[in-house]
Order: structure tokens, then C-alpha cells, then sequence
């Protein structure tokens, strides 16, 4: 079942194009911070473009060096044309780099249509007002591409689908975090990866089933004194790699803080009258993303889930460049020492060393082991 | 002719004075409120409270040669070297609490933005939680020059937000006459900081852009109050005198340049060494796109808005582009400088396409230059003058391929 949902996400140009075959549009976005909701109450396929770990030569001509890898894979991507299949794109603002990298995009992408979603940092009243001003042009915006209108009862389903989606995402974790779980980190880094580029319903089926299989007590293995291990990060893939070398040096990923996982299903989108407002007010508040949420409260959070997880110890990856994490790093710092955590810093980019990434891991394990002796 | 001297020689008893009141803020009543570059600090000098910059005071620790041990100690307490410059200098000093002038004075109050630059809110934060005072973050669209109604209603309520939060802390209201007097004295120093910038359309360009960097501080620092409008008219008035007398800042003028991106704060000299060598700059992004910018005091909080919502980093690429384009004819701009600066992504993403853009549907060239306005560390002045070198053989290229 895991390895279908690897499948699902290796196959997902396919899927696509299997999609627009039977008449339907795909729209690419790139953070969790894009209701994903409104996209799928539009009728549209909505597609996450992560990083791709490729070398970067195109889009190196047309961004400076010093951008996080994100947004040149991206583009890289596009540029060798193989972001084809998407029909446009929505930006959410969630950093410097794509404030100024949406305008590059724009120029040199190809994409037919794009849309930059300005997300407010604040979230009070006028706050929300703005925002559900800015998720109107965005709903405006995806019904030209999918001829299909947003209807208060189309958007109330998609809410539906997406809390079960939440529901079911929290269940699996709280499997993964039992002990003797069988579900590991890599388990939940392609199971969150198919999520992103089939139809949210689709995966919930296959999440239900998922469920069933890890809930049955045949699948809990017997402890075997692994060391625990939190990974709090953004970049799934090198996060990846990661999990695997933790994996093989004998250690356990019990939770995890990535947008897409326990962060993005933290809670329900509440609806409270007109469904595009409890969207607003959603996204607005209820996303833990740095750069547009209390860092003070983001890491008492990371530190809080970390306890949660009985974790002997947390990894933190960081890409290179990114300002939202990095001016994190001194309030999350004084906060895991504070609270007696074992953190090791990681740089995502890190993962393409393997041997060096092992030796750093390994020793922090044995650190680790020490300390529980 | 009052010459360069004088105005430096204003702007030293300027930040002489101005740091003197800062360190004795609590003493003479006032308070203190760190606020971030491009946001209304007209509001806070209506209500006597003094504006401190730690973005401005990171360029003066540059020029001073304190970057490097301030970046150091703020990589110490987990910041890393690779982001905002003027952040980890500055909280560098914070850390350290020493710096030029007797370091950072003590904020009571801090303020922030997040529609200039993202980075400013966590920043302030860092801040917040070593000084614990106040803060407030002004917030605004990330891509809201030309704005939309609904960017302009939400920064309007922003700024009423921003008003209330001050009185509360102050237990004084914003006097409305005040309030309206300092943003006309504010415009009027834009009105003539504006006046000298377009000056430099004439040919030879008559005040430099490292004057400029220097000047530039009053405006950054203390808009609206009398004695920064005056600054700026003199200013004006000494630029024009030097135009009727065509004198240039370049010994010899043979190229006119446009410099993208903010200066290079450790290495000013290099504005000196082009100009040595006949390579002028007459138009900066930063200047122009940031403090020539005036307001209708008949429409204050509209206006308010529409200015800072207009800088540099909140235009749209394309928007730039033509900007940049109208600079060109306008200035008679013979090739740009691509500052790549590391330190800051908000200003550096994009500007590829700009120079790219210049080439190709004007013929300018351009020249890349990499490095960081405020982080020494890596600066390597003899390459960037080498580059400088041979960027003077293209345009010389250039000017003989159009000559023939």
C-alpha cells in the first residue's frame, strides 16, 4: 500500500495527463499556505510542484545564486518544459524569495496562466477582510481556468473532503507514533507526497485503508529500543534522504513538523457562515508557517510535539537560504535548550553528501545513546 | 556654492546630535522606537518619539569597519551569515551592545513591516524577545505599488492600527494639526531630495552617488521636521548652482550609469573608482524608487499608503523593467550595475531579467557584480574593480561600434 502511494507520486505526470484527457484542468502550486480547497471546488486537479533535486543550469541564468533551492528547482523544471501539463499556477507569498521570484516565473516559465496570492502577516478583522478580498480574485481567477463557478456548495464540499483529509492524516500519525509502530519516516513522506498531485478524496480512500492495515495490532512490531527521532523541516524531499539514513543507521522518525504533514492537518478549517470567510480565517491563522506566524509560538509548538512524540532527540533541516527558517533558528535555539531537547542543525542541502550527512547523523545518534545510558 | 563639505559636515552634527538624543531619550521624556526602513515614521515624529534604524546603523557600522565582529556575534547566537546583512550587523551589535556611536540605543517601543521586506517582522521579533518591549508589525501587501482598492483600504486600517497602538503606549494622542504640518514638511524634503535626483538628467552629472548614499540619511531618518526640509532644499539649491556651472563629479564624464541595488556599504570607494575612470552613476534604484516619493496632505492616509506601498521591492518585475527603461532615455544612461547582493534576496530576485530586458530591447550592457551591501566577508575589492575595468572596455566597445 505504501509502495502504490510512491507509485502514485513517481506516476504523477501521467496522472495528470490522464486527467486533462477526461476533460479536466491541473493547477500547480507550491507551498501550504494555498487553499487547496478553492482549487478543488474549481474542479481543478490541484498539483503540488515540489523540488525535483536536479541540477540547476537554466534557471541559474535568470536567479542569483543565493535563492533558496526551491524556487530554481522549480523553474528548472519548467524550463526542460516538464511542467507542461499544468494548465497555471497560484503563488502564495510566504517569503522574500518569491516575492521577487514570482516576477521571473512570469517571464521565463512558459505557463500559461499564474496568480500571486498576497497573504497577510497579521490576522486580525481587517486583516481577514483583505485576504477573503485577495481568495475572491484567486477564486476568479481558477474558475476562468476551469470553466466551472465556485459555488458555496461546491467549496463546502471541498472544506468536507479536506477535514476528512486532516482527520485521517492526524490518525495515521498518531499510528506512527505508537510504539512498535511498523509505519515509518519515509512511509510518511511518500504517503504525504501522493496526497499532493492525485485528487484529495482519492487519497483519502487510500489513507482509510492505510489506517486499517497499521491499526491492526499485527502491526505492531515489538520494541526494539531504536532511538526516536522528530524531524522538524520543510523540504520533503532531502528531508527524505534524511529519514533513510537515520532509518538504515538503525533509529526511528516518530513525528515530524512539515507543512504538509502534521502542520497543514493541525485543525479543521472551521465553517462559520460564508464558507470563502472560514477559509480566510483558516489560512489565516490556523497554519503555523514561518514568516507569516509567531516564531516565539512556532517553536513553544515544534518543542511541544516534540515532547508529544517521546522523541529522544529532534533534527532540524533548514535549506539553504531561506530567511523564514533561518531567522528562526536563534528564538528555536534558545527555546530546545530551554526545554532540554537534543537538536541537531542540518542543512537540507546536506543530503547531497550521503557520506558526510551519516557520519553527522550517526554521531548525533550516539550522542543521543549516551545520554540515555 | 556650498560644496560637499558642508552638507557632510551638517550630516556629522546631524547624527551627533540624533544619537545624542536617542541615548538620552528616557532622561529628556522622549521614547525610542526601532522601526524598519520605508515605513511612516512621519506618525512617530508627530508624536515626538524618536525613530532609531538598526537597518541604517548596520550601513554606518559598515562604513565604520565594525560589520565583520557584529556578524560574527550574531552567527554566534544561531543567525546565519546568510541572511539580511543588515540583521545579523545589527543584531550583532544588540548582542554585543556596542557599535558606532555608543551602539544601538534601548528601544521602548519596536515597529516593523512586513510589505517592504518579509525578513523585518522575525527580525524585530529576535528583538522583541532580547528587549522585551512592545512590538507592533505594520502589515501591507508584499506586491502592492500601482495598488489595488483593497491593498490601500487594508493599509489605511493598517496605519489607524498603528496610530492606536502608539497612543496606548504613549498615553498621548496624535495631534491632527502636528500630524498634517510633518507630513508637508516631509514632502517637501521629498519634493527637493526628488529636484536634486532629476538634476542628475543633466549632462555632466553634478552630484554624486556617494554623496548621495550619505545624504541620504536625514530623509531616511527624520522625515518631516524642519530641519531635514531645509537640508534637502540646500541641497537642491547647491546641485542646481553646479549645473549652471557644468561641473561634474567625474573628472572626465564619459559614461553614464544606472547602480541596481543598494550600495555596497563597506566599499563606497568603489563609487569613487568608477567615477575615476569617466564612469559615472546618475540614477539609483533605491534613491528614486524610495524617499523622491511625496504626499497629498489633503489626502493623508491614502497618500501615506500610496507611498509606501511604491517601494522598489513591492514592484511587479515587469513594472521594473519599465521603469528602468524610462531611466534610460530619461538619463541618458549609456549601461547598468547589477549589484547581486547577497544580503538581500527581496531586492536581488529579478534583476537578471532586468538587465536581460536592457539588452535586449535597448542595447545596454550590463555589468554583474556579486557580493553584499553590508557583510564584509568574502569582498574582495580588488576583483570588483577588476570587473569595473573591463565593463569600461565594453562600453568603449560600444561607443565605438555606435560611432561608426
Amino acid at each position: 500500500m505504501i509502495a502504490e502511494m510512491k507509485e502514485l507520486y513517481d506516476n504523477r505526470v501521467q496522472l495528470a495527463e490522464d486527467w486533462k484527457r477526461s476533460g479536466g484542468k491541473v493547477l500547480g502550486y507550491f507551498n501550504a499556505l494555498t487553499p487547496e480547497e478553492l482549487i478543488f471546488a474549481a474542479g481543478l486537479l490541484p498539483v503540488q510542484v515540489l523540488s525535483s533535486k536536479r541540477k540547476i543550469s537554466q534557471a541559474g541564468s535568470v536567479l542569483p545564486e543565493f535563492l533558496c533551492t526551491n524556487p530554481k528547482d522549480w523553474l528548472e523544471q519548467a524550463l526542460a518544459g516538464e511542467l507542461d501539463y499544468l494548465d497555471g499556477v497560484a503563488m502564495s507569498h510566504v517569503c522574500e524569495a518569491l516575492r521577487g521570484f514570482y516576477g521571473v516565473w512570469k517571464r521565463n516559465a512558459n505557463m500559461p496562466r499564474s496568480f500571486f496570492l498576497q497573504i497577510p502577516s497579521s490576522s486580525g478583522e481587517e486583516a481577514k477582510k483583505y485576504f477573503l478580498q485577495e481568495l475572491t480574485l484567486l477564486k476568479i481567477f481558477l474558475e476562468e481556468i476551469s470553466g466551472q463557478e465556485v459555488t458555496n456548495d461546491r467549496l463546502l464540499h471541498a472544506i468536507e473532503v479536506y477535514n476528512n483529509h486532516r482527520t485521517l492524516m492526524r490518525q495515521l500519525y498518531d499510528l506512527r507514533q505508537r510504539p512498535g509502530s511498523s509505519i515509518s519516516g519515509r512511509d510518511i513522506i511518500n504517503t504525504i507526497k501522493a496526497g499532493l498531485v492525485i485528487p484529495k478524496n482519492l487519497h483519502n480512500d487510500k489513507l482509510t485503508q492505510l489506517i486499517r492495515h497499521y491499526g491492526g495490532s499485527e502491526q505492531v512490531q515489538p520494541e526494539n529500543g531504536a532511538l526516536k527521532l522528530y524531524i522538524s523541516g520543510i523540504t520533503l524531499d532531502e528531508t527524505e534522504t534524511i529519514i533513510e539514513t537515520i532509518e538504515a543507521l538503525g533509529g526511528q522518525v516518530v513525528s515530524d513538523d512539515f507543512c504538509f504533514g502534521l502542520r497543514y492537518c493541525w485543525e479543521h478549517v472551521k465553517v462559520d457562515g460564508d464558507p470563502l470567510e472560514s477559509l480566510a480565517e483558516h489560512y489565516l491563522k490556523k497554519i503555523p508557517f514561518p514568516g507569516k506566524y509567531s516564531m516565539g509560538l512556532m517553536a513553544d509548538q515544534v518543542t511541544e510535539m516534540v515532547s508529544t512524540s517521546q522523541a529522544d532527540g529532534m533534527i532540524w533541516v533548514v535549506e539553504k537560504y531561506c530567511d523564514p527558517y533561518l531567522f528562526h533558528a536563534p528564538i528555536l535555539l534558545r527555546k530546545v535548550e530551554e526545554k532540554g531537547i537534543k537538536m541537531l542543525s542540518l542543512e537540507a542541502e546536506e543530503a547531497g553528501n550521503p557520506s558526510r550527512l551519516r557520519m553527522k547523523i550517526e554521531a548525533f545518534m550516539e550522542s543521543l545513546q549516551e545520554d540515555l545510558l | 556654492m556650498k560644496g560637499r563639505k558642508y552638507f557632510k559636515e551638517w550630516r556629522k552634527e546631524f547624527n551627533k546630535k540624533y544619537y545624542h538624543d536617542l541615548h538620552h531619550a528616557a532622561s529628556e521624556g522622549k521614547r525610542v522606537a526601532y522601526v524598519t526602513g520605508y515605513l511612516p515614521s512621519e506618525i512617530l515624529v508627530a508624536m515626538d518619539i524618536l525613530p532609531f534604524y538598526p537597518e541604517t546603523y548596520a550601513t554606518i557600522a559598515c562604513a565604520s569597519g565594525d560589520a565583520d565582529e557584529l556578524c560574527r556575534a550574531s552567527s554566534k547566537a544561531g543567525l546565519s551569515r546568510d541572511v539580511c546583512a543588515f540583521s545579523t550587523v545589527a543584531l550583532g551589535s544588540m548582542y554585543l551592545d556596542k557599535g558606532p556611536f555608543g551602539g544601538m540605543p534601548k528601544p521602548d517601543l519596536l515597529i516593523s513591516s512586513a510589505y517592504t521586506c518579509g525578513v523585518h517582522v522575525p527580525w524585530w521579533e529576535i528583538m522583541q524577545e532580547h528587549y522585551q518591549v512592545p512590538h507592533f508589525a505594520i502589515d501591507g501587501p508584499a506586491l502592492g505599488a500601482d495598488p489595488e482598492p483593497h491593498y490601500i483600504e487594508f493599509f489605511i486600517s493598517q496605519l489607524k492600527q498603528f496610530i492606536s497602538f502608539l497612543e496606548e503606549e504613549t498615553g498621548t494622542k496624535l495631534d491632527e494639526e502636528r500630524f498634517l504640518k510633518t507630513l508637508e514638511l516631509s514632502d517637501r524634503a521629498s519634493h527637493y531630495f526628488n529636484k536634486t535626483l532629476e538634476l542628475r538628467k543633466t549632462i555632466p552629472c553634478p552630484i554624486s552617488s556617494r554623496q548621495l548614499a550619505g545624504e541620504m540619511v536625514h530623509i531616511v531618518t527624520l522625515p518631516g521636521t524642519e530641519e531635514t526640509a531645509t537640508f534637502y532644499r540646500e541641497m537642491y539649491e547647491d546641485t542646481l548652482e553646479i549645473v549652471e556651472k557644468k561641473i561634474g563629479v567625474a573628472p572626465k564624464e564619459e559614461f553614464r550609469l544606472i547602480w541596481d541595488n543598494l550600495p555596497i556599504w563597506h566599499d563606497l570607494a568603489l563609487i569613487d573608482y568608477f567615477e575615476e575612470r569617466g564612469m559615472v552613476f546618475v540614477y539609483e534604484t533605491l534613491f528614486k524608487e524610495y524617499w523622491a516619493k511625496g504626499i497629498d496632505t489633503s489626502k493623508p492616509f491614502e497618500s501615506l499608503a500610496k507611498k509606501y506601498l511604491s517601494g522598489w521591492t513591492n514592484r511587479r518585475l515587469e513594472r521594473k523593467i519599465e521603469i528602468i527603461e524610462e531611466a534610460v532615455k530619461d538619463y541618458h544612461v549609456d549601461g547598468i550595475v547589477v549589484f547581486e547582493n547577497k544580503g538581500c534576496r527581496a531586492y536581488s530576485t529579478g534583476q537578471l531579467d532586468v538587465a536581460a530586458a536592457l539588452k535586449e530591447s535597448m542595447g545596454i550592457p550590463s555589468l554583474i557584480l556579486e557580493g553584499n551591501m553590508a557583510d564584509p566577508g568574502g569582498h574582495d575589492p580588488g576583483a570588483v574593480r577588476r570587473k569595473a575595468d573591463i565593463f569600461r572596455d565594453v562600453l568603449v566597445g560600444q561607443k565605438n561600434a555606435r560611432a561608426s
